[in-house]
């Protein structure tokens, strides 16, 4: 198992190295004046002005050189200077992790929580009138855009009612969160909160965190409903499941402890697609709901062309993807006891 | 069959056929548009009923004014740094200048940091009283000599395409360090990592020898190069007259007063600057934090300096909103969102979102001539300011030779073939009368602008001094005049090949988009032969295009850096300025442009500028330099509970340049 896992980690740098590289051949069919417009969002004002920027940046330098000026600072652990959000490159990552970190442990209990419990009854309830439900459900959910999807709520239980605000905090939360009275532990605030003691806090995080919550939950429990389902359907039409029924067990146990184990193994794929997905920023939601996460980080640098931070972007999505990669084949080896993990 | 299988079923056809025939009804025809007539504009026809407002919203946050922008994020709080609006707004809350504009007047000057001042007979000499008893948020105290350091280090800085181009055209009749240091040096092809070091030194010197302190007697002065009747709106601006504490710059790692060092500082990256996310003021508000991406706060100067109203009626002491949070936030439903649910007290509103908003508008207050007339509707629940002209103006520019080195994807074949234009399209006055008749002025205002715009008379806006007051502008929109000149180009050629051409505009842009998609139906429906593409492009592409002087016509906008006429035809029409030398007008005519433009500027006398640039304005229309399309008319949302907004066209953001003038209660 061990072996397994360094191997699978030592294909980090590899991919690192061929995702870069691929993004700097892209970059290369850029014109340096067209990269200039990083730096210059307005007509320049004197003549020259963009010339000078190319030279004070290097953007006419060989792609090569770039590549290996850019690749000498990631080792020193510099990630450069992100123009889109004023910062480093690896301080954006560090600022903003938390918060999607924040999001996807909350959205994942009911997004594969619920959404494998539904598919699970739908299974069990073949053909009857819940099955039909989750169904057209399932359908629905997965056809409402979702920012069609997230506006809407946002008005209803926002604009109106004022339940349930956009961003990570209320004014007056964020306030104390950064002030000296409050220590910041994970940068997560609903855990900080609790560490903290202060239960108004946590409410007010678990408030701004339900309609992005329930918009990445809509859509994704169609998803994973239907590959649930397709999945339990199947496992419960084997042979063995009759067996242990007729031993006399109850159908709950043939269920959950007999045919769910197995039939999970899609859905873990699945599951884990999903989770990475969310780890990498959901662009869509970020953006309505204000929440400042790597998704929408990723969408303002890659519209201004910020080819530092869409390379950092890159590393850190490299690194998601080899290691919930893993993450998801270990699950794999428990799952199913016999896959083995060469 | 089941029976509960059997009404699924049916439930399932019925859904069905419903769909089905409400996709089959026939589409409403549309009213045939006569050719060469432009379609009348699409009134929405609202389906439902507004939603009703939120009644009686309470004031949340009653201590914090909440401001969200929609355009973007400062690139730094470096005042030295600074050239666009978001960092502006922000620096004019933490930092002052010498002076200030008198509440909405943008000709006349308050004391601020100066106590008075005094010019020579001449004009190019002033002479500033700097104010006693003034404290820098960090401590420092205020003296003439922060007051030219912070030009000094300002100019030196000179960061590319940066704000000090105007203080090098007031002070040295040049516009860059480095123009000054090649100057020096004898040779201004030279590059400027050749520029010897004395020479560099002597620069220096020339800048600081611009402006000198004299911390006994109390006093600063400046001496430009000419008279320059627009000097106190330079000071008064954030890049170019806000004041920074020498001592603690210093110690902090800015540039040491050191002639033989200043180099070291010269073109800095924002993020290097002392300045960039710190802020040390003297002014009402101190920077709280900067979170990127999420907000800039800032709170009330505790030890503001104050005492007496910056105005008659005007606000004085600490100012009386504790805090300010300045977010932006890109996604308009989530902006509405939060003004509706009262957490944001003011939101940008483009255009093309107002008539979803302004009927929730409970006072609207009317600008324009008649300043704070306001009406009560009797529903809603925030006040509306409209009718505020901005100093900002949309040109279509021609560009008169274009250049096809390379090839030129925006000219087709690039000759008078039906197929393409040639370089010198636009050299052809005919054209450009042409084009002009053939823009439908109107139907932009009304439908991009949602009727909040001037049709433009000219480079010089409406209420400065040059602008022809009671003068209609020269074009309005008249097919027939636009057949007429047509015919008449290339001696009848153009008329008969016809010609194709692509318009470019930026991505993002709509109401550039629209601009160009009128312009096309103007000129189209003059000859079925007539043919022009419109392209959206990313900025980048735009940049570049724009750069290698390849676009026929390019679709900008101008902000003004400073009130007065100076900067409106000087970027416009002068050979040097930002839209002037890319139009590639012939010498002689560039040449008369640019005499005039220098000639008024070289004036102090209002009576003496007044006629050459009311001149240069009918030149300018005469000639068709370019399409003059039009003058934005600006909006304001506020929350009904905030008092005290007045208009400043010369503000970077009149929302929340100067929040200390605004207040927050019932």
């Amino acid at each position: 198992m061990r072996t397994y896992i360094i191997r699978r980690l030592l294909i980090l740098p590899v991919l690192v190295l061929g995702v870069t590289i691929l993004i700097f051949v892209l970059i290369s069919m850029l014109t340096p004046y067209e990269r200039a417009a990083l730096y210059v969002t307005d007509i320049p004002k004197r003549q020259g002005a963009i010339d000078d920027v190319i030279a004070k940046y290097g953007l006419d330098d060989p792609i090569h050189e770039q590549y290996l000026r850019w690749m000498g600072k990631v080792v020193r652990g510099d990630l450069g200077w992100s123009k889109t959000d004023k910062s480093p490159v690896a301080e954006v990552i560090r600022r903003r992790l938390p918060a999607t970190v924040e999001l996807t442990l909350f959205a994942s209990l009911p997004m594969v929580g619920v959404g494998i419990w539904l598919g699970i009854q739908a299974a069990v309830n073949h053909n009857k009138f819940i099955d039909q439900i989750l169904r057209v459900n399932s359908i629905i959910g997965w056809s409402i855009p979702i920012f069609v999807f997230a506006l809407i709520v946002m008005m209803i239980f926002y604009a109106r009612l004022q339940w349930f605000p956009p961003g990570r905090l209320s004014d007056w939360a964020q306030r104390i969160v950064l002030s000296d009275e409050f220590s910041r532990y994970t940068q997560l605030n609903t855990i900080d909160s609790l560490l903290n003691g202060r239960g108004d806090i946590l409410l007010d995080a678990v408030r701004h965190l339900v309609l992005p919550v329930l918009s990445l939950s809509y859509l994704n429990w169609a998803l994973i409903l239907r590959v649930t389902r397709s999945s339990m359907l199947e496992t419960l039409r084997q042979d063995y499941l009759t067996t242990a029924r007729a031993k006399g067990l109850t159908e709950r146990n043939v269920v959950n402890k007999h045919a769910l184990p197995n039939a999970l193994i899609p859905v873990a794929t699945i599951g884990g697609l999903v989770l990475i997905a969310l780890l990498n920023g959901v662009v869509i939601t970020e953006t309505v709901f204000n929440y400042p996460g790597i998704g929408s980080f990723m969408a303002q640098a890659a519209i201004t062309l910020d080819v530092i931070s869409v390379l950092g972007i890159a590393l850190y999505a490299g690194v998601v993807l080899v290691v919930g990669n893993l993450v998801v084949d270990l699950l794999y080896a428990f799952l199913d006891p016999r896959i083995r993990l060469a | 069959m089941s029976s509960k299988l059997r009404w699924a079923r049916v439930v399932s056809a019925i859904v069905v056929l419903t769909m089905v025939l409400a996709a089959c009804a026939p589409a409403p025809t549309p009213t045939p548009v006569p050719p060469g007539e432009t379609p009348p504009p699409v009134e929405a026809t609202p389906t439902t009923p507004p939603p009703p407002p939120p009644p009686g919203l309470e004031i949340k946050n009653p201590d914090t004014y909440m401001a969200i922008g929609g355009a973007g994020w400062p690139e730094t709080l470096d005042p030295a740094w600074t050239y666009e609006t978001a960092g502006c707004a922000m620096e004019n809350n933490i930092y002052e200048g010498l002076v200030w504009f008198n509440r909405e007047r943008t000709e006349e000057f308050v004391p601020l940091l100066a106590t008075d001042w005094e010019v020579n007979e001449t004009g190019d000499v002033w002479t500033f009283y700097v104010r006693e008893g003034v404290t820098f948020h960090e401590g420092g105290t205020l003296e003439p000599h922060d007051v030219t350091y912070s030009l000094h280090r300002a100019m030196l800085m000179d960061r590319i395409d940066g704000a000090h181009w105007m203080n090098f055209e007031a002070f040295f009749g040049l516009y860059t360090m480095e123009d000054l240091a090649k100057e020096i040096a004898g040779d201004p092809e030279m590059e400027f990592a050749d520029v010897p070091a004395d020479a560099l030194v002597e620069a220096c010197e020339a800048v600081k020898a611009i402006a000198v302190a004299d911390d006994e007697a109390g006093t600063v002065i400046y001496k430009l190069a000419a008279p320059t009747p627009w000097f106190l709106a330079l000071l008064a601006n954030a890049w170019s007259g806000m004041i920074v504490d020498k001592e603690w710059m210093i110690e902090n790692g800015a540039w040491d007063d050191d002639c033989a060092t200043w180099v070291e500082w010269y073109d800095p990256p924002a993020e290097e600057t002392v300045l960039f996310s710190v802020g040390n003021g003297t002014g009402p508000y101190k920077l709280d934090h900067w979170t990127p991406g999420e907000e800039i706060v800032l709170v009330a100067n505790e030890n503001y300096w104050r005492t007496e109203p910056i105005w008659e009626g005007g606000p004085s002491g600490v100012a009386s909103i504790p805090r300010f949070v300045y977010k932006n936030i890109a996604e308009w439903g989530t902006r509405l969102a939060m003004f509706e649910a009262g957490d944001a007290d003011y939101i940008y509103v483009p255009p093309p979102f107002r008539a979803q908003t302004e009927p929730d508008a409970k006072i609207v207050c009317y600008e324009g001539d008649e300043l704070g007339r306001c009406e009560e509707t009797g529903t809603g629940y925030y006040k509306l300011f409209r009718d505020m002209p901005r100093p900002v103006m949309t040109p279509a520019q021609f560009n008169w030779q274009i250049n096809m080195e390379g090839g030129n994807p925006f000219v087709g074949s690039g000759e008078l073939d039906g197929n393409g234009i040639p370089p010198d399209f636009f050299m052809d006055k005919h054209v450009r009368y042409a084009f002009n008749y053939c823009f439908d002025f109107d139907a932009l205002i009304q439908d991009a602008m949602s009727g909040d715009g001037i049709q433009a008379q000219g480079p010089i806006i409406k209420g400065m001094m040059g602008y022809r007051e009671g003068e209609p502008p020269l074009f309005s929109y008249d097919p027939a005049k636009c057949e007429e000149e047509f015919k008449q180009a290339f001696g009848g050629e153009l008329w008969e090949n016809g010609f194709y051409m692509q318009l470019a505009y930026n991505i993002g842009n709509e109401t550039r988009r629209i601009a160009s998609e009128i312009l096309k139906a103007g000129v189209e429906a003059a000859n079925p032969d007539f043919n022009v593409s419109v392209v959206g492009m990313p900025w980048p592409v735009l940049l570049d295009s724009r750069r290698a002087q390849k676009l026929p016509i390019y679709i900008g906008g101008w902000l003004e850096d400073f009130h007065d006429p100076h900067n409106w035809v000087h970027p416009f029409l002068h050979s040097q300025g930002a839209y002037g030398r890319v139009i590639n007008m012939p010498e002689e005519l560039a040449a008369e442009f640019d005499a005039l433009i220098e000639e008024a500027a070289s004036l102090v006398s209002v009576e003496e500028r007044r006629p050459i640039y009311e001149e240069i304005q009918l030149k300018a229309q005469e000639e068709a330099v370019v399409i003059w399309i039009y003058q934005e008319i600006q909006r304001s949302h506020l929350q009904e509970w905030i008092h005290g907004f007045y208009f400043n066209p010369a503000y970077c953001s009149n929302e929340y340049s100067y929040v200390y003038a605004l207040s927050k209660g019932q």
